[in-house]
């Protein structure tokens, strides 16, 4: 059977009702593409097993009638989320054996809608909870970019940006703590949402920071995040910290005229000062598209006046030492791949306690300078990356780049949707991201959504990758 | 000067932040990284109301007036 690559969620769901082809066959195409090592780099483990048993189950429900419409749909999870009897190894070598006997709720919530897991996705070892100085800091190797494969996807949700840009799966999960969803979707062109915190369940995934973890969605549209994140959105009595406010998809009554009411807010300044010349152009046409999208989108200030960079880290890495205090006192420390990132999370034990609440007081303050600008804007627009993809083998802490909206954004706990927008003189991807308030999530992937239909960036595809068969590190059960 | 934050979340401006200087790859000294930061946070004062934001530590605002209530 030969499905198209690069079909959406909902062209899919419409293939598989009109008996196009069954949940059995997109399948096992998928996994045969995952096999082939079309992939780069990108793939942690390939669960033929649990896939094609899924498959089956969605192929009964199809035959009833299901109208879900994620039945039947293929996707990966990055590999810090548990699914039942698949290896779960965080992208470190030391927990390249592990199997869990569960599924992460988000997963598990997949499974309910139908969907059809098929790989678990490669990331940067511990979700680069040190900081780390290469992109080979994973147990699965270098991931390799579709639109380059010179270049680095970003990480540390590697794989579930490469599996969607390369068309082999339609939707992956992924997760961030200080841009993990952010910088692969911007150097892959996929479309990426961050969701506010406490919207999405954390049971079963890897602990990295607990104030800054947040598991979220790539897809190749803002119309596919919208479908997954509804699924996997809700409350969990086995993760405390998710709350009870529901996820309003864009098409919810009344929805469609609110986001035309939006407030967008820009800052020229910023771009001008900080995104290199071909990002600078591409934002600046994308507010013209917003604008031309019917978008009320006006000049604003995004500049903050505080150490972000400082303020992530100490949180990131105070968090993170904590977590993984066992690893990083035993023998395991010495196996992660990355020396930089060993070196970091070893010296986390000397970070003062004064310090991890300064910089968690600071928060406060940064959400409190978020709501003045709030008051004025609904919803801000920026770069998501100010450069496009490094190389691959490029050091990756020596750059100064501005990454402050996306460092703000996961500190203040809002809500983001990163979106192509266009591309570099070297056909790289450049992407978008909107910001808004806590819990303003649908009205984020409504406007993006909005802008998508007006522009055509998304739907590009990369040059043809080269096979790579036999990725390091994959394991086939 | 340090900048100093009123309560009401609106600061009162002095000088621009400490600049985060790029990390030289092939340098890195941890225990150098650490102060750093430290000073780099501890440049700006923060009045003693402000609390961290426990929201996003554990429990959405929703629950935490929910147990707030239940204590009173």
């Amino acid at each position: 059977m030969s499905a198209d690559l690069f079909l959406t969620i909902e062209e899919i769901a419409r293939r598989l009702r009109a008996r196009a082809m069954t949940a059995t066959e997109l399948t096992a195409a998928t996994l045969e593409r995952l096999e082939g090592g079309l992939p780069d780099g990108g793939i942690a483990s390939i669960l033929k097993t649990r896939a094609l048993r899924e498959a089956a189950r969605a192929d009964r429900l199809l035959s009833r009638g299901a109208s879900e419409v994620l039945t039947g749909v293929p996707y990966g999870a990055k590999d810090l989320l548990a699914a039942r009897g698949a290896p779960t190894t965080w992208g470190a070598p030391s927990y390249r054996a592990r199997t869990l006997a569960f599924d992460a709720t988000p997963i598990a919530r997949l499974h309910r809608r139908g969907a059809v897991l098929t790989a678990k996705l490669a990331m940067i070892e511990l979700a680069g909870a040190g900081g780390y100085r290469y992109a080979s800091a994973s147990l699965h190797g270098l991931a390799r970019n579709p639109w380059d494969p010179r270049r680095f996807t970003g990480g540390s949700s590697s794989g579930s940006a490469q599996l969607v840009a390369n068309g082999v799966l339609p939707f992956a999960l992924a997760s961030e703590t200080a841009g993990s969803i952010a910088t692969p979707a911007a150097f892959c062109g996929v479309t990426g949402v961050r969701p506010t915190p406490g919207l999405v369940s954390r049971y079963g995934a890897m602990v990295a920071a607990w104030s800054l973890d947040k598991i979220g969605v790539m897809a190749r549209s803002a119309a596919d995040c919208t479908i997954v994140l509804d699924a996997i959105a809700g409350s969990d009595p086995k993760d405390p910290s998710t709350c009870r406010c529901r996820y309003r998809p864009a098409d919810s009554v009344g929805f469609t005229d609110d986001t035309y009411r939006a407030r967008i807010g820009w800052d020229p300044a910023l771009i001008e000062r900080t995104a290199s010349p071909d990002v600078a152009t591409a934002v600046m046409r994308a507010i013209d598209d917003l604008r031309g999208a019917g978008f009320a989108v006006t000049r604003a200030s995004l500049d903050f006046d505080l150490p972000l960079r400082a303020m992530s880290e100490t949180v990131f890495r105070a968090e993170a030492c904590s977590s993984f205090y066992e690893l990083i006192h035993g023998p395991e420390l010495a196996e992660l791949v990355d020396e930089r990132q060993r070196l970091a999370l070893r010296s986390g034990d000397r970070i003062r306690a004064v310090d991890y609440l300064q910089a968690m007081r600071l928060r406060t303050v940064l959400q409190r300078q978020l709501a003045s600008k709030f008051a004025e804007h609904d919803l801000f627009v920026s770069y998501t990356r100010p450069d496009t993809a490094p190389l691959i083998d490029e050091p990756l802490d020596g750059a100064s780049v501005n990454t402050d909206l996306i460092l703000a954004g996961n500190l203040a706990g809002l809500p983001a949707v990163f979106a192509p927008c266009g591309f570099s003189r070297e056909g790289l991807p450049i992407s978008i991201q909107i910001i808004g308030p806590p819990f303003s999530d649908g009205l984020l992937i409504a406007v993006a959504r909005r802008y998508q239909q007006h522009t055509g960036h998304h739907v590009v595809r990369p040059p043809a990758s080269p096979a790579a068969p036999g990725a390091a590190g994959v394991v086939v059960s | 000067m340090r900048r100093v934050f009123l309560a009401g979340g609106v600061g009162v401006a002095s000088r621009r932040s400490p600049q985060e200087t790029p990390r030289d790859p092939e340098s890195y000294d941890p225990a150098a990284h650490l102060r750093r930061n430290a000073r780099l946070l501890h440049g700006f004062a923060v009045p003693p109301d402000v609390q961290p934001p426990f929201e996003l530590l554990s429990l959405q605002p929703e629950q935490t007036r929910r147990r707030t209530l239940l204590k009173r």
